[in-house]
């Protein structure tokens, strides 16, 4: 968390406001219900970069200026038994990866495995929710996003990939679920303007100017400065193995899906830069097609803890598992009310009062 | 090995599979399943992988059948065989011929119902896992190929080894272009990297090794004697260790614990010791066809990427290429020049040659 001051507010009423914005631009109570949730899971979680504080500008001034449609027609590309394609209509990312996603659920409890795939989307906030929609039903969920570019490839300057992330959730039994989601980009831009604002210099491994060579001040963001792929600059930090990793999901979305790819999608990423650019990719295991799922989830919880109970470097308080954190962030936050940092609280009330609805309730 | 000049010493191809056959076999490993060792420990040498190729020949395999801590005959058990799903018990025999046992059902169910994955328990190390992932690109499918391993590196924060290399590979076949093939242990780099660090006297990169309480070290010889591997990302969290860290996790967790095989401190033995039955193995294959216009894809493919190919690269590097491109190259100019092998990977055959009874394995020198 930010240690910029934050207030407290509760969950219930942070999505009503998020449904009330979204319906009052003209999106259905259900779509906007389900960008509420996660919306609300990722400050819940503690990722606030993809919380509430993209709801204004990447969700409602883009259904205001035309670009994102807010009540979009779905097409039904392709369908199999293991299989869905969907277009989005260039509405909300979230609502159609949410049925994506629930869609792959439902073949897979059929079928064993399913996968689907959505095109002409946008932004749908956190991967890791969609690949946790699979804990309930016992199954393993995976799910990976495409977006603009911000990274560039290895030795190249270029950017060609965003910071497309992978997600893969997986249940256990008395432990949390192992919940990994992570941008194959070292940090995200995000982290860029934060040290920009604090005035820190960069660590080595995360950005380039815009000739490609390695960057320590935050300020090359603002002069075609790009993200460098997890593992860095060049291949000897492993470089080589994030910008593939990134690739990867950039194929099995992107191209897989029929969508936008390749130069196409490197453009700025702004107010009136292009919609219906983002594709998704969403999967759903069956665990108890390949194993006993109680058996499993006592494995899990033993391979879980022998990680959690291992030793410690020196100086270490924990060793923690993918999804640990932000399962204890949920908790809290939770019980405590979620906090935002006061620019996110002055921006939603700045919203509320454009749309003439009641701005986000504090705690207490 | 990597980081070097390829050796001079060179084997044909296919001198190198018959020896690797003649070996299995002499310590009583079935022809069918010798073969299978040989396709896999080959493809590596060509590729470039020399780690994971003929230099594993002896203390891998040959050494383990011979003290019957790996079975030179297994039965194999289907411990699950669903429309879309197969997982297999491979009765502590080779990781090769399991693997490709494996995968094949994951092919042969995918062609039929879209995808399907497969599961591999009670194995050995398979070699490269690339060769796996990469059988589906005949059948025009996508492939997935992971396993867990001996520990090697730590989790992040950690000072105890919790995972091995624990590589992901994905094949994915595009139209004109070769496909997409990539390869990655989710370590910073190999076990073998250190080795070529100490033999030459270098220093560690940052990112790569701890030592034995867990701290980084540019020591190669604190790093491989009593230190570990680094995830992919280094240490702690700035450079996204803990991305390294899960998914090193997840390659045991799909390996290990779903195959219902050993994983976590089960499978914390050494690597090069005696032992066997502790690795397990993820495959998976998927049809384009399922999702979308198998022709349209392969077209767009190749334009994603000749798009990366072509992108400018950083002064001073010669240009930007795609996973897959230069074990592709290894593979082309190999065939042509002879595979490469170490002049200590030499030695080693030429006695295992002599003591199993065995004509060596023929060689010829490039200038």
């Amino acid at each position: 968390m930010s240690t910029t001051d934050t207030i407290r507010v509760p969950e219930a009423g942070l999505k009503t406001f998020v449904e009330r914005s979204l319906t009052t631009v003209g999106v259905e109570a259900e779509p906007a219900r389900i960008v509420g949730e996660v919306l609300v899971a990722a400050d819940r979680r503690g990722i606030e970069s993809h919380g509430v504080a993209r709801l204004r500008w990447f969700y409602v001034d883009r259904i205001r200026n035309g670009r994102i449609a807010a009540r979009p027609e779905y097409e039904v590309v392709r369908e199999t038994p293991t299989s869905l394609l969907l277009d989005a209509g260039n509405g909300l990312g979230h609502p159609a990866s949410h049925l994506a996603m629930t869609r792959a659920i439902e073949k897979a409890r059929e079928r064993g495995i399913a996968f689907s795939a959505v095109r002409n989307s946008n932004h749908y906030g956190i991967a890791g929710y969609y690949a946790m929609l699979a804990l309930e039903h016992d199954m393993i969920g995976i799910c990976s996003t495409d977006s603009a570019h911000f990274a560039i490839p290895t030795f190249g300057r270029t950017p060609m990939q965003g910071t497309n992330p992978f997600a893969y959730a997986i249940p256990a039994g008395d432990e949390p679920a192992f919940v990994l989601d992570f941008a194959t980009t070292t940090v995200t831009y995000g982290k860029l303007e934060v040290y920009e604002r604090k005035g820190l210099k960069l660590k080595p491994g995360w950005a380039v100017d815009n000739q490609g060579n390695p960057a320590d001040d935050p300020a090359v963001r603002h002069g075609g400065g790009s993200l460098l792929p997890l593992g860095g600059f060049g291949t000897e930090g492993g470089g080589h193995k994030g910008y593939g990793l990134g690739a990867l999901a950039e194929i099995l979305t992107g191209v897989l899906a029929g969508g936008w790819f390749g130069a196409a999608l490197t453009v700025a990423e702004s107010l009136t830069s292009p919609s219906g650019i983002t594709s998704h990719f969403f999967g759903a295991i069956r665990i108890d097609a390949m194993r006993d799922i109680a058996d499993f989830k006592r494995d899990m919880d033993r391979e879980l803890r022998t990680f959690k109970d291992s030793a410690r470097a020196p100086g270490q308080s924990r060793v923690y598992v993918a999804g640990e954190i932000e399962h204890e962030n949920e908790i809290a936050f939770r019980r405590d009310g979620i906090p935002l940092i006061t620019p996110v609280i002055a921006d939603l009330d700045q919203l509320a009062d454009d749309l003439g609805i009641p701005r986000v309730p504090r705690v207490g | 090995m990597i980081g070097e000049e390829p050796s001079k010493i060179r084997a044909w191809e296919d001198d190198e599979h018959d020896f690797i056959v003649r070996a299995l076999t002499a310590v009583n490993v079935r022809e069918a399943d010798a073969r299978d060792v040989a396709d896999v420990l080959v493809a590596a040498d060509l590729r470039g992988v020399e780690s994971h190729g003929i230099a594993r020949l002896e203390t891998f395999y040959v050494r383990r059948i011979e003290a019957g801590v790996v079975n030179a005959r297994p039965e194999y058990t289907t411990i699950a065989d669903r429309p879309t799903q197969f997982a297999l018990d491979a009765g502590n025999g080779l990781g090769h011929p399991a693997g490709k046992f494996a995968m094949r059902k994951a092919i042969d169910k995918a062609r039929e119902h879209g995808l399907a994955f497969a599961t591999v328990r009670n194995s050995n190390h398979y070699g490269i896992a690339a060769y796996y992932a990469m059988m589906a690109l005949e059948h025009g499918l996508i492939g997935l190929s992971m396993t867990n391993s001996t520990h090697l590196a730590v989790p992040t924060f950690g000072a105890k080894k919790t995972t091995g290399t624990n590589p992901i590979a994905v094949a994915i076949p595009a139209g004109e272009h070769p496909p997409y093939v990539l390869d990655m242990a989710t370590t910073g780099v190999t076990f073998g990297r250190l080795e070529v660090s100490e033999r030459k006297g270098k220093q560690l990169k940052p990112a790569w090794a701890v030592d034995a309480e867990g701290r980084e070290t540019l020591d190669p010889v604190a790093a491989k004697t009593t230190g570990a591997l680094l995830p992919l990302g280094g240490y702690g969290v700035d450079n996204g260790g803990h991305k390294g860290y899960g998914l090193g996790a997840l390659v045991d967790i799909l390996c290990g614990v779903l195959s219902g095989g050993l994983f976590a401190a089960a499978a914390d033995v050494p690597e090069t010791g005696m032992h066997g039955g502790i690795v397990g193995n993820f495959f998976g294959a998927f049809r384009i066809g399922a999702l979308r216009d198998e022709d349209a894809f392969r077209h767009d493919l190749d334009r994603e990427l000749q798009t990366f190919e072509q992108s400018a690269p950083v002064p001073g590097a010669q240009r930007v290429v795609i996973a897959g491109t230069p074990e592709r190259e290894n593979t082309e100019r190999f065939r042509r020049e002879g595979v490469p092998i170490d002049e200590r990977v030499w030695q080693t055959l030429d006695t295992m040659a002599e003591r199993l009874h065995l004509d060596k394995l023929p060689r010829f020198t490039v200038g």
